[in-house]
């Protein structure tokens, strides 16, 4: 119980001073945001012309908006990692972890950071859809749910951008291997267009792609309310979310030796 | 009680790296300890397994009592850090540093902004609280951050070479710090350094540590007695005796000097036990003789002569590339905090 309370509280530090920081200098979040509204404003409107990918009754804008979030999210969160090695290159995180802070603390804390990152530009982002003509459904609920998607999400890449800083420890193969591996994560989703439309091997992947999760669940909570899939895409969410903070309390071990 | 029991300290790194080689010591309670060697000898492995950072390939170790492979936590509780490299948050202002380190440390919360304040006043750091840390000096950064390990008043401090990087007039008032750290908090302080001066103002204790091994451990002034003679430089005119002044000084000296070197054609160094004793006697013994003493310097031993003695090498031999590159690291970081 004790032990419980102190892992929560430490938490909560981590990730406090993680957004403070955030506060003092804003200006990586909003460049950030630069790329997502591209997405939109140029790829969505015009393929929302011409409907070349075939999303029901959907417009291609409502059906994209969902997914750019997601994008928004993942590219920000997959770069965590090289805070991480720079606090380590400097003596930041061999004081951290001199404290009584557990490593899991650490993890979490930083990873939930992510997570605050991510609410912030998902809502510039639908504020900005909004007057593209898509239509959201604004239901309490269905917030508060997409709220805890884009936390989960957020901590869940954060982690895995620890673990491979961890593995890589050179800041220069981290940023190639991290580039390496978010174009197949974007694009072997449904965040551009069903994966009805993708070849049948493929569909297959898609499934082992923590961000088509992410993309279903945003997608069925923000345009369709059709909520059947969404306990799914939360509980497999969940289990990647836990895997990668557990490998990210070893991958911060991996980098103190 | 001891505040640091080191048993049979191993530390072997990837690739066979012996940086730690089975050491074993003590720290009493309530002195400044310090580790003095090269870079790369093993004592930031140290400090780094003592605050349980890393762990130790063998052996163990005791922080008043506790041991620190199985009780990792309850040490933590105890002890303060100060790494060697820059570990304030340049994207903090120096106020939440010190915020930061109060939550993580328990600090009481009615206690919190008290003893802010306080460290804040303590380590003249006040008017700039509200800055970025990123804007702060060498000196100020180094104060913020021994004043974030003392926050919660530790027993026990540890400093991984606290004044690297810093320009003599900030390293004179780091020095001042832990030195009131110690007398007026009675916080023991165990610091690693490879500056001489700086092992021996500050501590009562050197361990003198070469090569993952700890040479010899004592107080300055024993270290120093230890090595036992000095050494006197003088220039001579020795015309009428040009033929071979070496053997002809040390004929005539024979009895008062240990050695004799020669440094130039008229420079001449004497190795003398209790050097500053017997300079007169050798001034007097080479005038009654006709040799022209032109100049006469005496140096009694220093710690450089102890870690000669008890290493076989000079501390900044072969030393010069390491410090490059942690210049290099250091001057990166500082880049990027700014």
């Amino acid at each position: 119980m004790v032990f419980a309370w102190n892992f929560v509280k430490k938490t909560f530090i981590v990730l406090e001073f993680e957004v403070r920081k955030i506060i003092h200098d804003p200006f990586e979040l909003f460049v950030r945001m630069i790329q997502p509204i591209l997405w939109l404003l140029v790829f969505g409107t015009m393929f929302n012309q011409y409907r070349i990918i075939p999303t029901g009754n959907l417009s291609y804008l409502s059906f994209l908006t969902p997914g750019v979030i997601a994008q928004s999210m993942l590219f920000t969160s997959i770069f965590y990692g090289i805070a991480i090695t720079w606090d380590k290159d400097s003596g930041i995180l061999a004081k951290l972890m001199a404290t009584p802070t557990s490593r899991g603390s650490i993890v979490l804390g930083k990873g939930l950071s992510a997570g605050v990152r991510g609410l912030v530009q998902s809502a510039v982002i639908i504020i900005l859809a909004i007057p593209l003509g898509v239509s959201f459904v604004f239901v309490p609920i269905n917030l508060l749910c997409i709220m805890g998607i884009i936390i989960l999400a957020s901590t869940c890449f954060a982690c895995l951008s620890i673990v491979f800083a961890s593995l890589l420890r050179r800041r220069e193969r981290f940023m190639g291997v991290i580039q390496l591996i978010t174009m197949p994560l974007f694009f072997a989703s449904n965040a551009l267009y069903p994966i009805e439309a993708m070849p049948k091997l493929l569909q297959y992947v898609t499934r082992f792609n923590p961000l088509y999760y992410v993309v279903d669940a945003l997608r069925a909570l923000l345009i369709t309310n059709d909520l059947k899939n969404v306990p799914t895409c939360f509980g497999v969410l969940l289990l990647f979310t836990t895997f990668f903070v557990l490998a990210g309390i070893w991958g911060l071990k991996r980098l103190m030796e | 009680m001891n505040a640091v029991e080191v048993r049979n300290l191993s530390k072997i790194y990837k690739g066979n790296i012996r940086a730690i080689d089975n050491i074993s010591f003590d720290v009493d309670e309530g002195i400044i300890f310090g580790f003095l060697g090269p870079n790369g000898a093993g004592k930031s492995s140290t400090i780094k397994i003592l605050v349980t950072l890393t762990k130790a390939t063998a052996g163990n170790a005791r922080v008043f009592g506790v041991d620190i492979a199985k009780e990792p936590s309850s040490v933590r509780e105890m002890i303060g850090y100060v790494p060697q490299d820059i570990s304030a948050d340049g994207s903090l202002t120096g106020y939440e540093n010190l915020l930061l380190s109060a939550k993580l440390y328990d600090v009481p919360r009615g206690e919190r902004e008290q003893r802010i304040e306080n460290i804040l006043e303590i380590m003249g750091l006040t008017q700039r609280s509200k800055s970025l840390v990123a804007t702060y000096s060498g000196g100020m950064v180094r104060r913020l951050e021994i004043g974030q390990a003392m926050l919660h008043r530790p027993r026990l401090l540890f400093l991984d070479e606290p004044t690297i990087g810093l320009d003599p007039a900030g390293r004179k008032l780091v020095w001042e710090h832990i030195h009131k750290l110690n007398k007026e908090w009675k916080t023991t302080i165990f610091l690693t350094t490879h500056y001489m001066e700086e092992a021996e103002l500050l501590c009562d204790k050197i361990g003198i540590i070469d090569r993952g091994k700890i040479s010899v451990i004592d107080s300055p002034e024993a270290l120093k007695e230890k090595v036992g003679v000095g050494t006197i430089n003088v220039v001579l005119d020795l015309k009428n005796h040009i033929k071979d002044g070496q053997k002809y000084l040390t004929s005539l000296l024979d009895g008062l000097i240990v050695s004799i070197s020669s440094l130039s054609n008229d420079k001449w160094q004497f190795t003398v036990e209790n050097a500053p004793h017997n300079a007169p006697r050798i001034l007097q013994m080479l005038t009654d003789h006709d040799v022209v003493v032109k100049d006469l310097e005496v140096k009694s031993p220093t710690l450089e002569d102890a870690f000669l003695k008890f290493t076989g090498t000079r501390l900044d031999e072969g030393t010069s590339k390491n410090q490059w590159r942690a210049l290099k690291g250091r001057r990166r970081t500082f880049k990027r905090l700014t």
